[in-house]
């Protein structure tokens, strides 16, 4: 009867979070196919591939109020930057989540008037980033999924000297 | 005890028959080539025979250390399972080498029955089960609850002392058996189940939502449990008692079924000593080798090793160490040095 | 090119069933390793908290996640101490962490502690302590899961967990996780982890300036 392994744990996880979890990218779940909340269409992008290459200290934040000190935080993370450079066709070289291999993204528009940077795929695709804001010195994007979203918060991205 | 009649027992000792004094367990195991161990007869997580017939368990494992420490081979051991009624006569009896079913260290057992208990490696007692919902985190907030307890036991006795004591109001039902009390304590019959801490533990196993229970960590009475062997042989007492010793020493001296090997090389004192490369002549004073303690914790690890795996932290029952923790961490276990 | 979606969701739901190919790699990726880093270790303030848990960073767990069951459930037990109530006694080889109540008994909690030994032992104190701390992965991580931001605020998700008790002057801390799975297990090296909900319950018990012992079992 006894067992040599350690014994299962059992957790309790409040009703909430069972509700999360549900309510996570799971609930959308298509085999192997793409998700697309609204099906938009594509439309010119507003943003420039040129406005994203370059080396970016990158921070991440959940909570509105911790987003100054996390834009700080953002900057002094330039020792060790994220570089995004030029694709070999029209994107740029980033990572997807959760996945340490570079993939070439491409800034689609979307038809609801927000700007995506994501695979080959409709805009709002589920590995998709929203672009939220770009300026010359700091960029914001989240994950679409909202279960990546909810793991990852939201990204800010200051632009490193030199 | 009646020589003649162990020796007609076990035809193997007829020889020692005729000696004055009987001082040959030690050279009789030896000869016959294995342990004779008396075990209970099934005991989650004590002893327990497995369908292919292997046994395992905390009592148990004291066995096959102690046939490692004579053999080198935890193998070398025959399990013989025994009922409460029959465990001392099949000792006294020469039926079986050792006695390592949890039986309680009394002075009426030594005295009254020539048996020696040869220490103690566990200190149960009585212990209380409440609900989750009940918040009382010592038996001392146990007033104005039902308490579940079997009839017949000493730990309804040991209740009502301890509640007296405590000028603590509880209402105690008792059951007849073992299931009908659990029943009382699931169904809501009582707030409260008490038994010795270790059947408490496993009793708990069986509830619908083992969760919801609570075994509080007070212990309230002493039942201090034990290997036991005959008291006409003073040899192999001492062997059985240092056994038991060595295992405790080797978890308080860091020696592992993983190191022991590397524990050889250890420039520590003590640890040279346990192992046996200092002081190679203690062993021989048992009348085993050098490497005697050694080799019970290659067979079956230290004593926390024996613990969490059968007991503790490692295996179902999870029952704290508590009083079985080492002296230096919160327990009572403090064995006397070897040297 | 793209990552399967379904083995995506199976690894986040590793996180309650724990028997997932993907859910398994994470407990045993679960590395925690704490770290100065570099330009950010001249005060005790300022040190940013860095830790590696493996493929998932960011995997969302409540605070109300606890160790419902079992040895590593949270429970009063018999622990003969002299120290006074309220001093924490860690035990590394034993995965678990005492609170000492007086009167021959400690609340006890399963812990995850260093996979590689926490070699320090002796007394310190808690010297801060922070809800929904912070996270700096290491370099060695960032290195190895370039896709994770270089720091991260607290909150859930933050895979420092709920709360964060910083051990003296080290960069050492008794926090939260979001794996409370690996409590019991040593998979981090050097924190000493406990499951959201405990680690909440112990944030409540433990006051600034109480003491910390940290043993070990002994060594040959």
């Amino acid at each position: 009867m006894m067992v040599s392994a350690y014994p299962a744990l059992l957790i309790r996880v409040g009703i909430p979070a069972i509700l999360v979890l549900l309510l996570g990218g799971c609930g959308t779940t298509i085999d192997e196919g793409v998700v697309t909340p609204g099906a938009l269409t594509e439309r010119p992008a507003t943003i420039r591939n040129e406005q994203l290459i370059g080396k970016w200290g990158v921070a991440s934040y959940r909570d509105e109020k911790d987003r100054k000190r996390v834009e700080a935080q953002a900057r002094a993370q330039c020792r060790l930057p994220y570089i995004i450079a030029k694709g070999p066709s029209d994107g740029v070289m980033m990572h997807l989540a959760d996945d340490a291999k570079l993939y070439e993204l491409r800034i689609k528009g979307g038809s609801d008037g927000k700007t995506y940077l994501g695979p080959e795929a409709p805009p709002g695709e589920w590995q998709d980033r929203e672009i939220l804001s770009v300026t010359d010195r700091e960029m914001i994007m989240r994950f679409v999924d909202p279960e990546v979203h909810g793991r990852y918060g939201t990204f800010i991205y200051v632009r490193c000297p030199g | 005890m009646p020589i003649g009649f162990r020796a007609f027992a076990l035809a193997g000792t007829l020889f020692a028959a005729t000696l004055p004094a009987f001082s040959g367990t030690l050279d009789e195991v030896r000869k016959r080539g294995n342990l004779v161990c008396g075990v209970s007869m099934g005991l989650l997580g004590f002893s327990e025979q497995k369908p292919d017939g292997s046994w395992t368990g905390f009592d148990v494992d004291f066995c096959r250390a102690l046939a490692a420490v004579i053999f080198d081979d935890p193998k070398k051991v025959t399990f013989q399972p025994l009922s409460a009624l029959d465990r001392f006569d099949a000792l006294k009896a020469g039926k079986i080498d050792i006695l390592s079913r949890n039986s309680t260290w009394t002075l009426e057992r030594e005295a009254g029955l020539g048996l020696l208990f040869a220490g103690v490696n566990f200190y149960d007692g009585q212990g209380f089960m409440i609900r989750r919902d009940n918040k009382a985190v010592s038996a001392l907030e146990l007033n104005r609850t039902r308490v579940c307890v079997q009839a017949g036991t000493t730990n309804a006795q040991g209740a009502s002392e301890f509640f007296s004591t405590n000028s603590i109001t509880a209402e105690l039902k008792t059951f007849p058996d073992g299931p009908s009390t659990l029943r009382g304590f699931e169904t809501g019959e009582c707030d409260v189940m008490t038994a010795d801490n270790s059947g408490l533990f496993a009793e708990r196993l069986r509830l619908a939502r083992a969760s919801e229970a609570v075994i509080l960590p007070d212990i309230v009475s002493k039942e201090p449990l034990g290997p036991v062997v005959r008291n006409d042989d003073v040899r192999w007492y001492t062997l059985v008692r240092w056994v038991n010793f060595a295992l405790i020493n080797a978890e308080e001296l860091g020696v592992t079924s993983s190191n022991v090997t590397e524990a050889k090389r250890s420039t520590k004192p003590d640890v040279r000593r346990f192992v046996g490369v200092d002081g190679a002549d203690l062993g021989p004073k048992l009348g085993v080798t050098a490497d005697w303690a050694a080799r019970a914790v290659a067979a079956v690890g230290n004593y926390g090793e024996i613990y969490d795996r059968n007991v503790g932290s490692k295996s179902r029952l999870g029952i704290p160490r508590g009083l079985n923790q080492l002296w230096t961490e919160g327990g009572i276990l403090y064995a006397p040095p070897i040297r | 090119m793209t990552p399967r979606r379904a083995l995506f969701c199976r690894s986040r739901l590793g996180g309650l069933a724990v028997t997932t190919r993907r859910g398994t790699g994470v407990v045993l990726a679960g590395l925690v390793v704490l770290a100065f880093s570099g330009a950010a270790n001249s005060r005790q303030q300022a040190i940013p908290i860095s830790m590696e848990i493996g493929d998932e960073p960011g995997r969302v767990a409540t605070a109300e996640q606890i160790v419902e069951d079992g040895p590593f459930a949270r429970q009063f037990v018999f622990f003969r101490s002299s120290e006074p109530p309220g001093t924490i006694v860690i035990h590394t080889s034993e995965r678990f962490l005492y609170v000492v109540q007086g009167n021959n008994r400690a609340l006890r909690y399963g812990i995850g502690v260093g996979r590689e030994g926490f070699q320090w032992s002796g007394l310190v104190r808690v010297s801060r302590k922070a809800e929904w701390p912070d996270w700096t992965p290491p370099p060695e991580m960032i290195a190895r899961q370039p896709y994770l931001p270089r720091f991260m605020a607290g909150g859930p998700g933050n895979p420092m967990g709920a709360r964060a008790l910083y051990l003296g002057s080290t960069v050492y801390r008794i926090h939260g996780t979001n794996q409370p799975e690996t409590i019991g297990h040593a998979v981090s090296s050097g924190c000493f982890r406990l499951a959201n909900g405990d680690v909440i319950d112990l944030f409540e018990r433990i006051a600034v300036g109480a003491k910390v012992i940290i043993r070990h079992g002994a060594s040959i």
